[in-house]
């Protein structure tokens, strides 16, 4: 059974007045735990708790009772805080630094050699795509690229546990994109991500598991098949077929079900649309001026070669070539021998 | 450190970069060019260069005084509101390295502003008074006090004479006897025309041979007005048949210098000075027991005393700013900055928080202190002591008087108000900044 990164028990936050009465109870007996290599989405409307339990599991808010440990210790042990990464929902940076300096400040922050916070900062702003405005004060920059530099603070130490408070906020779908994988990359290295949003189509896409708050209390907990999976429904999806043959398989579902089954086409994924159109675009201009072409995942985020090489240019999608495509059809029939 | 040194180096950069440090400098070279254009002094070169000194860096470090409180106060406050504050104390960073930070930034930058405005007031003054010999007025003295003629003893032997013959006036025996304290006293520092008085000076550290001394000396007189009065200046050891010697006559307001001849000096490092009041008209001169007469003694130079004077009142900014630093620890920035003006403003009314401690009856009703009264006292003692040790003293007034700042000096200052006094503001600071939850809603 893998380690627990975050253990949150009989979780209680009651936010008081001036004159310490209690005013709103805003967490409620909360109780989840996170463990090493999952992708957690903490999701709720508005006033559910959810940033509350966040800030409790950062050591920005102290709990009323209940019980938070983060990598074994005290969220408020720096010890813990060296192994987080944080990505807040506003950007927090200094707006009179570049971000260049923005990031090395934070490498200071956790001790890195100056070799080694050269090379991650060069290795961060290539892959938020902020290469060409490392000289730029972050104030000058847009919502999106303020975000860009938040998550690349946050990753900077190459941090065990990713805490994202709406990660894809402010973000145009090449940027969501990309923190999906790289969520997703993270997730492959071990990495454990704890992830807050309102983007349930977000979540969906990267979570193992999720928990739904509500009142401050916990309305739902399970994986994302656990809880979304109608198992008394079934889809099937098949390659295009004739009018007749078509007719021949409604005829046979019709036999078995009695009734008539609902049948169109499977539409593309908007995103996938999208930054097909813009690859195309960009393929045919050199100059940027807002965020430039990202480089997948830092090195030193993604690890080995083999998965710095599956979530390279995560967001443009470049036809394989006829040697790619054979060593892939080559590993599919290896993976799916043993089962025939 | 390297955390300290981080988060120091951003506050600094965040200052220059949003026009802080411009718009301080400007003030500050306002301060140091315009305002001596606008104060005249006495006319004469010694008071041109008191001016100089005692206002322009006066406007200097209160201009960065108060740029310090506010400063200080927004230094951790803005980050709250701002939540700039969530990334660093996510970091692997303690609460109290943050503060530290942010004070010593504070630190950095004062002292910058600091050496910028000492070497351009001097600088100007070099300029301004560059047709006259100023060797004499920028100088770094040593004061020297007379030894103090015994009071005490003379006093108890005269009360209880008097209480022997049956001669004590009536009223409380502490009364009495502080009244006949006050009488010897002013017999023994005051000359009636025709008569002389002895000041003896001890120097602790004999001057080197050659080195300039001066006689300083200040009184008032019996008779209203400020006619001058005449009186023959006398040094040297007594049984000497060659002492200095030079006749004044002086008006009794205002500080009043007589160069002696080094050589006047006794080899036991011994300096006797007699005045006497030769007056033609009844008057007598009357003068304060500690700094009526004095003996100034060169020993640094003038560039050294304002390197030293600029450390004291860098040693003042720190402790300020560590004082608003904590107050903006703890509350926003409009509240932390009327707190921090209202401990400072505490801070500067020593004395009169001095005189109210030794009221008894404060609402003044009745002869007997009531409840009132009492609790008011408490209050009074409690503040006096309370801010006692946070009271600063005035760098200026030395080095505009031409005396000597000594390193004890500001060592002391290092000592009590960046140490001790600091520390104390520092801890308390960085334990409530510890307990303060930072992620609250607004």
């Amino acid at each position: 059974m893998s380690e627990p990164i975050i253990e949150v028990v009989g979780l209680q936050k009651v936010f008081r007045d001036f004159w310490r009465r209690p005013k709103v109870k805003a967490v409620n007996d909360v109780s989840f735990t996170v463990k090493r290599g999952e992708v957690f989405g903490l999701l709720g409307p508005n006033g559910s708790g959810k940033s509350t339990t966040l800030k409790m599991i950062l050591g920005l808010l102290y709990p009323t009772s209940g019980q938070v440990r983060v990598l074994g210790r005290s969220p408020r042990d720096v010890k813990t805080k060296a192994r987080i990464g944080y990505l807040p929902e506003e950007s927090y940076s200094y707006p009179y630094l570049t971000s260049q300096e923005t990031l090395t400040f934070y490498g200071m922050l956790f001790d890195l050699p100056a070799g080694e916070r050269r090379v991650r900062t060069e290795q961060l702003l290539d892959m938020i795509g902020l290469r060409h405005a490392r000289r730029r004060q972050v104030g000058e920059f847009s919502k999106g690229m303020a975000r860009r530099i938040g998550l690349a603070q946050a990753l900077i130490n190459d941090p065990d546990l990713v805490i994202l408070d709406e990660p894809t906020s402010g973000l145009d779908p090449i940027g969501c994109r990309q923190v999906k994988d790289l969520i997703r990359a993270l997730a492959a290295r071990g990495k454990t991500v704890l992830l807050s949003s309102h983007l349930l189509s977000d979540v969906e896409d990267v979570c193992d598991r999720v928990i739904i708050l509500y009142n401050g209390k916990v309305q739902a907990l399970g994986t994302i098949n656990e809880l979304l999976e109608q198992k008394t429904q079934y889809r099937l999806t098949m390659p295009e077929v004739s009018a007749a043959g078509m007719e021949r398989i409604l005829a046979a579902v019709r036999a078995e079900l009695g009734n008539e089954p609902t049948v169109d086409h499977p539409r593309r994924d908007l995103e996938q649309f999208f930054l097909e159109v813009v690859e195309k675009a960009r393929q045919s201009t050199t100059e940027a001026s807002g965020v430039g072409p990202a480089s997948g995942v830092a090195k030193y985020l993604a690890g080995d070669e083999a998965l710095q090489h599956l979530v390279a240019q995560p967001a443009a999608p470049v036809p394989l070539t006829a040697e790619q495509k054979q060593a892939a059809d080559e590993k599919l029939r290896k993976l799916v021998e043993p089962s025939k | 450190m390297s955390k300290v040194l981080a988060i120091a180096g951003i506050a600094i950069r965040n200052a220059i970069r949003s026009r802080v440090v411009v718009v301080l400098l400007g003030l500050l070279l306002v301060a140091i060019i315009a305002l001596p254009l606008t104060i005249k002094g006495d006319g004469t070169v010694g008071g041109t260069v008191q001016v100089l000194l005692r206002y322009t860096l006066g406007a200097v470090t209160l201009i960065l005084s108060i740029a310090t409180l506010w400063a200080g106060c927004a230094a951790i406050s803005t980050e709250v509101q701002e939540r700039q504050v969530h990334l660093l104390v996510t970091k692997p960073v303690y609460r109290a390295q943050l503060w530290l930070g942010k004070w010593l930034g504070l630190l950095i930058l004062n002292a910058g502003l600091l050496a910028l405005a000492g070497a351009a007031t001097y600088a100007l003054l070099r300029w301004d008074l560059r047709q006259e010999n100023l060797a004499q007025f920028l100088v770094a003295q040593r004061v020297v006090k007379p030894v103090p003629v015994e009071i005490e003893e003379t006093a108890r032997k005269v009360f209880d004479e008097q209480k022997r013959r049956g001669e004590l006036p009536p009223g409380p025996p502490d009364q009495i006897l502080e009244a006949i304290r006050q009488q010897l006293r002013q017999q023994a520092y005051s000359i009636p025309a025709g008569l002389a008085r002895r000041f003896v000076f001890e120097l602790p550290n004999a001057p080197l041979p050659g080195r300039p001394l001066a006689v300083r000396y200040k009184f008032a007189s019996s008779l209203t007005g400020k006619d001058p009065v005449g009186c023959l200046l006398v040094a040297g050891a007594p049984d000497r048949p060659d002492r200095f010697q030079k006749p004044e006559l002086t008006a009794p307001a205002g500080v009043h210098l007589v160069r002696i001849p080094p050589a006047m000096l006794e080899s036991n490092g011994m300096l006797t000075v007699d005045i006497a009041n030769i007056h033609p008209v009844p008057v007598t001169m009357i003068f304060a027991p500690d700094d009526g007469v004095q003996v100034l003694v060169q020993e640094t130079s003038f560039e050294m005393n304002l390197v030293r004077c600029l450390l004291v009142a860098l040693c003042q900014l720190a402790f300020l700013g560590a004082l608003a630093v904590t107050i903006g620890s703890v509350f926003s920035l409009p509240v932390a900055a009327v707190t921090a003006a209202y401990a400072v403003m505490l801070m500067n009314i020593g004395g009169y928080l001095q005189t109210l401690t030794t009221e008894r009856n404060i609402f003044g009703s009745g002869d007997t202190p009531g409840a009132i009264d009492f609790l008011l006292h408490l209050i009074y003692v409690g503040l006096f002591w309370l801010t006692k040790p946070f009271q600063q003293a005035n760098p200026l007034e030395p080095l505009a008087g031409g005396e000597l700042i000594a390193w004890s000096w500001v060592g002391s200052i290092l000592l009590w108000q960046v140490i001790v006094a600091g520390g104390a503001v520092a801890l308390l600071g960085m334990w409530l900044f510890n307990r303060r939850e930072l992620g609250l809603p607004e």
